[in-house]
């Protein structure tokens, strides 16, 4: 069942008994998108849309030359393609970064509910805009922050996320991305990331053991990161 | 996939980063040179010259297979 939506949701606004229950419908249908394998694909016209059950996804996109952007990460509690209910045509593909259990939601299940469930349509509209606010985010960081800096601000980023949606442990979380993952998101070469990651374990910011995380001091990371988790709009208010 | 590792000679000491798989030499070309990119920018955002730096790639058998002044990637082609 899609709790980690209803978490994800209601870390913004408070949701009643009868969205919840809504909410339980969406995990009807599911499939395990093993890691590595595309979620949804450049061109694809979905006549559904894909929950993050569990597990880590992208948006990416490919370069005629076969580089490759990564220009999102997505969560548990994400929906990744909640945009092609109105835009059609996928203009980049989705990967799971690791094995991920998703949820397939039916468009015409989320058209239904656009008319009838006016407050929690805010809601699934308000992750939209959240995902904008993190695009610009990602935008602002890669044009004027260090390579260091740059890591940092994901950090920060994802592992509150993941605590909203109750994936973290203390100051410790998964994080099973490798570096050339890495470095397709934040445009580095793989080598530099090896270098970045380094650099924050030595300056005690960090530490990075197989795919686990933890933050050493939350303070100084955010600092170094320039990271004010504002554009995140976590907080519960009336929406 | 073959594994490499790059090294970089500085103006006082080495840096080394192993583990570095790439799928084939055109692929090593391109990451050494992004790489060496990504330091050189680095280093003008601290105020620091890199240019003298030399990064040379071994395969996994210890062989260099590439050896990559910084400075040639100043010089006008």
């Amino acid at each position: 069942m899609p709790h980690c939506l209803k978490l994800n949701l209601s870390a913004r606004d408070r949701l009643t008994d009868a969205e919840c229950a809504i909410i339980d419908q969406m995990g009807a249908r599911q499939k395990l998108v093993p890691a590595k394998h595309d979620i949804v694909r450049e061109g694809d016209i979905p006549t559904e849309s894909c929950l993050v059950l569990s597990g880590f996804s992208a948006r990416y996109h490919l370069l005629a030359n076969g580089k490759r952007q990564i220009s999102a990460i997505h969560v548990s509690g994400d929906f990744v393609d909640l945009h092609s209910l109105l835009l059609n045509e996928m203009d980049h593909g989705v990967v799971a970064l690791s094995d991920c259990q998703v949820a397939l939601v039916p468009h015409r299940m989320l058209r239904e509910l656009t008319e009838t469930e006016p407050h929690l349509s805010r809601l699934l509209w308000l992750s939209t805009l959240i995902d904008a606010a993190v695009h610009r985010r990602w935008l602002v960081t890669s044009g004027r922050l260090s390579a260091s800096a740059q890591l940092a601000h994901l950090l920060c980023e994802i592992f509150l996320r993941l605590q909203v949606v109750e994936l973290v442990d203390g100051n410790r979380f998964s994080f099973p991305i490798s570096q050339v993952e890495l470095s397709d998101a934040l445009g580095l070469s793989t080598v530099h990331m090896n270098r970045t990651i380094r650099d924050l374990r030595e300056h005690e910011l960090v530490s990075w053991k197989g795919s686990e995380v933890t933050i050493l001091n939350w303070d100084r990371l955010a600092e170094h990161g320039d990271f004010d988790a504002a554009y995140l709009n976590i907080g519960q208010q009336a929406r | 996939m073959p594994v490499y590792q790059f090294k970089f000679t500085k103006q006082h000491g080495t840096e080394t980063v192993d583990g570095i798989f790439l799928a084939n030499e055109t692929v090593l070309q391109q990451e050494a040179i992004r790489s060496a990119l990504d330091i050189m920018h680095e280093g003008i955002d601290e105020g620091l010259d890199r240019s003298q730096w030399v990064l040379h790639v071994f395969d996994a058998q210890g062989r260099l297979v590439l050896h990559l002044p910084f400075a040639k990637l100043l010089q006008p082609d």
